[in-house]
């Protein structure tokens, strides 16, 4: 059978098969969520951003009410990480909305795909580990200011400064496993759809070197 | 108001254009579900543009272009099958319309179609809609030159594809027939 043979059964077949689907069916469609991949991850972006506000803020009114008030700088530090976490949350979106240009030519809208999310997943991998360290320390630095300092002695100095030591260890351990378990998480989520769009992009660039 | 007017012109659009729609997701959706949800999720991308859309490239181009992009980017949702061409076509179609041989020959389009790549599908819907080079350009981002190559190849693919599907499986009596016909010719 011949290419243009083909041809023919090509517009015979979508002449009988392309009926209009009915308006009512497209007017629900119109209200329908997005299933895209896009759409899934701003919802998903958003419901932490929401969680972390919700938990964080509650966690906070608990340490400035409880204790009469003795604990408020740990309240302050949760204040202070949904701060960071809500800068956290602008980037990720702004990389989310940058991510697609639907009206785009195919292959504009793949490399803009390919790079927008490897920017995402890249600092989905920083931030989520960085996140460890930063913790770490801030929750130290109140222990330090609220035990430790006040009357330091001497004795006290040389006792801690083995557990000061063993936990900038197990900071650091944390951290490095804290990589790994997102790498692991990140290459599970998007590993293999990054991998197909880069497939795609990189077909249609296959012959253009050479011509 | 003015929300009605625009559902009632995008109604008329898709109306007039859902055929472009139809063709992309019996390419690149793998079963009745999956290709519903792509048509879904093209319509909920065509009416977001919408409001964007100037003429300022053609209709056609501008559909193509969101139905295309709307399916390369969701392709790690669905599932590669490798029977995507088996799809249920017959039943799409009226009784009157019904031809044995016509459907004979659509399945084998389909699933010669179906081995391509993900690209290749795009290139040769295009080709096959009879779009000029300079519109499947403006289309998918690919220069001319590298689009002609391509063609060139997936016609190439398609004619080995077709080919390998028409291959006659022998019967075990015609099978036994060619064996006792060579003991001859060996005897001789």
């Amino acid at each position: 059978m011949e290419i243009e043979t083909l041809k023919e059964i090509w517009v015979a077949t979508n002449q009988e098969e392309c009926q209009a689907s009915s308006d009512p069916d497209i007017l629900n469609m119109l209200h329908a969520k997005s299933g895209g991949l896009i759409a899934r991850m701003k919802q998903n972006l958003l419901f932490e951003l929401i969680m972390v506000i919700v938990i964080f803020s509650g966690v906070a009114f608990y340490y400035f009410t409880a204790f009469s008030g003795r604990l408020s700088q740990v309240a302050w530090a949760y204040i202070l990480l949904a701060l960071v976490f809500v800068v956290y949350y602008y980037h990720k979106n702004k990389l989310l909305k940058e991510m697609q240009c639907i009206t785009c030519r195919v292959k504009s809208n793949l490399q803009m795909q390919v790079l927008k999310l490897e920017q995402y997943i890249r600092l989905y991998l920083v931030a989520g580990t960085l996140m460890v360290p930063i913790l770490m320390i801030l929750f130290f630095v109140l222990f330090m200011v609220r035990h430790w300092w006040p009357g330091l002695s001497q004795m006290h100095l040389n006792s801690s400064l083995f557990s000061t030591m063993a936990y900038f260890l197990i900071m650091i351990g944390l951290t490095v496993l804290t990589w790994y378990i997102n790498k692991w998480y990140l290459n599970f989520l998007y590993g293999r759809h990054i991998k197909n769009l880069k497939s795609v992009y990189e077909e249609m660039n296959e012959d253009e070197t050479e011509l | 108001m003015a929300q009605d007017q625009s559902q009632q012109r995008f109604l008329q659009l898709i109306s007039e254009n859902s055929g472009i729609i139809q063709k992309v997701c019996r390419l690149y959706g793998h079963s009745g579900e999956d290709r519903q949800d792509l048509f879904q999720e093209i319509i909920i991308q065509i009416w977001k543009a919408f409001p964007q859309f100037r003429s300022e490239s053609k209709l056609s181009t501008w559909m193509y272009r969101i139905a295309l992009n709307t399916a390369i980017s969701n392709l790690r949702k669905r599932q590669r099958s490798p029977k995507i061409a088996e799809l249920d076509v017959a039943p799409l179609l009226s009784a009157e319309h019904y031809d044995h041989e016509k459907e004979e020959k659509r399945q084998l389009l389909y699933e010669a179609i179906s081995r391509l790549s993900e690209l290749e599908k795009a290139i040769v819907m295009l080709y096959l809609e009879e779009k000029s080079y300079e519109e499947m350009e403006e289309i998918l981002g690919i220069s001319q030159g590298n689009l002609r190559v391509k063609i060139n190849r997936i016609k190439e693919k398609l004619r080995k594809n077709i080919h390998f599907q028409f291959q006659p499986i022998a019967s075990p009596v015609e099978k036994l027939v060619t064996v006792e016909k060579n003991k001859d010719i060996s005897y001789e």
